[in-house]
């Protein structure tokens, strides 16, 4: 019987590029209203977890469950449609067309009304920028514009792939305070380096090494774990 | 709250107005030339004119939503068969909307027998591209060897002109010069329907397609639908120009397909602006006429001009002569020498809620 509390389920997930096991047989569950946070080395197959789980690259094996409804196999915008969107590491976003039109696009919201882009530009604090192309903005500025076009969606779950990338400590602190607010509507997957960041908002931190699920816990459980140590947070400091 | 709709009201209008802008002068120009020039010219702009839809359908496709098709011409062949064995074979002596009607479904039908595996298979846009290529030198192939349907590579000639004769009301066009003002509406309609299509929603949304088509597919919509409806839209638009072309032209040929008409559709877009739909009507226009100034003392003098015109255009305009006009490029660049938005990035960079000064 499947946990109602639980919103993202992967079963035996794995992705293999020829010899490489990018992402190996990965167990994870994701409960509603959770800041869950990915961490681990590089390589150790946090984006291509996403890429799988988004839709956006086939899985070689498992299964992907979302909201109960298995997603394994489905378009991204199938996938997306169900309620679950993505960010991307670097932000896409589109450079000739302005901020505005950016969160009409991801809102499908008429011109006439803006009730949703508005709220979503208010909550990453670009209201005011609205007017600019997203070419113009700044790097941090079009991380959270990317965070905007996901809110704006109305998800239920939002997977945020190194949302501080390139940022400096005080803009990764505002970024906090945005996921923070994000998860009063949605659950949140997080990949992300940043140690400090991830202490600050984590409800649930999963560490992956080597495409595998390595520990699960609370972020206190997994500082103190000697293996976590060993292999990710001993390097990073 | 009445006066704020009304307000809005007519600010739209004007909107439309000023976006209109560009048709309303081809229009008026058209409108003068129509007066002034002998009917040689006329005939010269108005073949001009119907080219233009396809390149139309080009600058829709590649300046809009990023799509290659290097085998445009397949539709301006296939428009410009449909006409004419259906005039011919079916209604002889009869109006022409039947013709019109068939070469328009039959160019929307190719789109979609083209583009909808390629789409749906997410095949790479290089790939697209040749698959496209290859459809046209097919078909100019096909057309070429078979004589009793398309009268081999001799084609077909005699082709009536239109006729949009009703019940009581006689509408058949007798003259060449009949020709310009029905080839004026037709383009300047075009050019008004692909200016709402592309500032409208679904424009956007093109534009986002052109730009990162995997971001739009995580924003939830069908990519692949949408690049069929673009490329069934063109289809529709290029088979028209067939359709209008063979009447023009009095004959539909193999060549129609060729190779030729693809890369001087090309070279209009680029030349005129790609993504700017009035450019490549222009351009068609202006090259058409210099052509036809330039053949006269050499041929191969005219073709080795459009080579160097083509080259220093994609060089130095990569948005064509008409992004030199282009309102909106012009703020920019009054902007960004002023320190506008670039000079702005570094106070942009902390963060919002931290009062700026």
């Amino acid at each position: 019987m499947a946990d109602p509390g639980v919103v993202l389920r992967t079963a035996g997930l794995s992705r293999h590029f020829g010899g490489v096991r990018a992402v190996d047989s990965v167990d994870l569950e994701v409960r509603a209203g959770h800041i869950h946070c990915i961490i681990g080395p590089n390589g150790a197959g946090k984006s291509t977890l996403f890429n799988v789980i988004s839709g956006m690259i086939p899985a070689t094996a498992g299964r992907v469950v979302f909201q109960e409804e298995t997603i394994t196999g489905k378009s991204p915008q199938a996938i997306s449609r169900l309620g679950l969107v993505r960010s991307f590491q670097t932000p896409r976003v589109f450079a000739a067309m302005t901020v505005l039109d950016h969160v009409l696009l991801a809102s499908r919201e008429r011109p006439e009304n803006g009730a949703r882009r508005r709220e979503a530009l208010a909550r990453v604090g670009l209201l005011e920028r609205g007017d600019m192309l997203a070419g113009d903005l700044a790097h941090g500025e079009k991380k959270r514009l990317e965070l905007a076009m996901a809110l704006a969606m109305r998800p239920r779950l939002i997977l945020l792939d190194e949302p501080t990338a390139g940022m400096n400590a005080h803009e990764s602190e505002a970024i906090a305070g945005i996921v923070r607010e994000a998860a009063s509507t949605a659950t949140v997957v997080v990949i992300e380096h940043d140690i400090d960041f991830v202490r600050g908002i984590a409800d649930w931190v999963t560490v992956l090494h080597k495409g595998m699920v390595l520990r699960e816990g609370t972020i206190a459980e997994i500082e103190q774990d000697q293996e976590v140590r060993r292999v990710y947070l001993g390097d990073i400091g | 709250m009445a006066a704020v709709t009304a307000r809005q009201g007519w600010a739209r209008v004007g909107g439309l107005v000023w976006n209109a802008r560009g048709a309303a002068l081809l229009l008026i120009g058209l409108l003068i030339y129509g007066r002034l020039a002998d009917p040689f010219g006329l005939f010269i702009v108005a073949s001009a004119l119907v080219l233009s839809l396809l390149a139309l359908s080009v600058d829709l496709q590649w300046g809009y939503a990023g799509i290659l098709n290097l085998g445009p011409a397949a539709y301006l062949g296939l428009g410009a068969y449909t006409y004419a064995i259906t005039q011919r074979k079916i209604t002889a002596g009869s109006p022409t909307y039947l013709a019109f009607a068939l070469a328009i479904l039959f160019g929307i039908v190719l789109a979609v027998i083209v583009a909808f595996p390629a789409f749906k298979a997410r095949t790479l846009p290089v790939y697209y591209a040749l698959i496209t290529l290859a459809v046209a030198l097919i078909l100019q192939r096909w057309t070429a060897v078979s004589y009793d349907l398309t009268g081999g590579s001799n084609g077909l000639v005699g082709i009536p002109l239109p006729d949009f004769s009703l019940p009581g009301l006689d509408l058949k066009m007798t003259t060449a010069e009949q020709f310009f003002p029905l080839a004026s509406g037709v383009v300047v309609a075009a050019y008004l329907a692909c200016l709402w299509l592309t500032r409208s929603r679904f424009g956007r949304l093109l534009a986002a397609i052109r730009d990162d088509e995997e971001k739009v597919a995580t924003l939830g919509y069908d990519v692949a639908t949408t690049k069929l409806i673009v490329a069934a839209i063109a289809g529709a638009l290029g088979a028209l120009a067939g359709a209008l072309y063979a009447p023009l032209a009095g004959t539909a040929h193999p060549s129609l397909f060729g190779i030729a008409f693809s890369v001087q559709t090309y070279v209009w877009v680029a030349v005129g602006g790609q993504g700017t739909l009035i450019g490549p009507i222009l351009a068609a226009i202006a090259l058409k006429l210099l052509e036809n100034r330039l053949r006269g003392v050499s041929a191969d003098g005219y073709l080795m001009l459009l080579a160097a015109v083509f080259m220093l255009v994609v060089i130095f305009l990569p948005k064509g002569i008409a992004g030199l006009f282009d309102a909106q490029a012009v703020r920019d660049r009054f902007r960004r020498s002023r320190g506008g938005p670039i000079a702005l990035a570094p106070v942009l960079e902390r963060p919002l809620d931290e009062p700026h000064g």
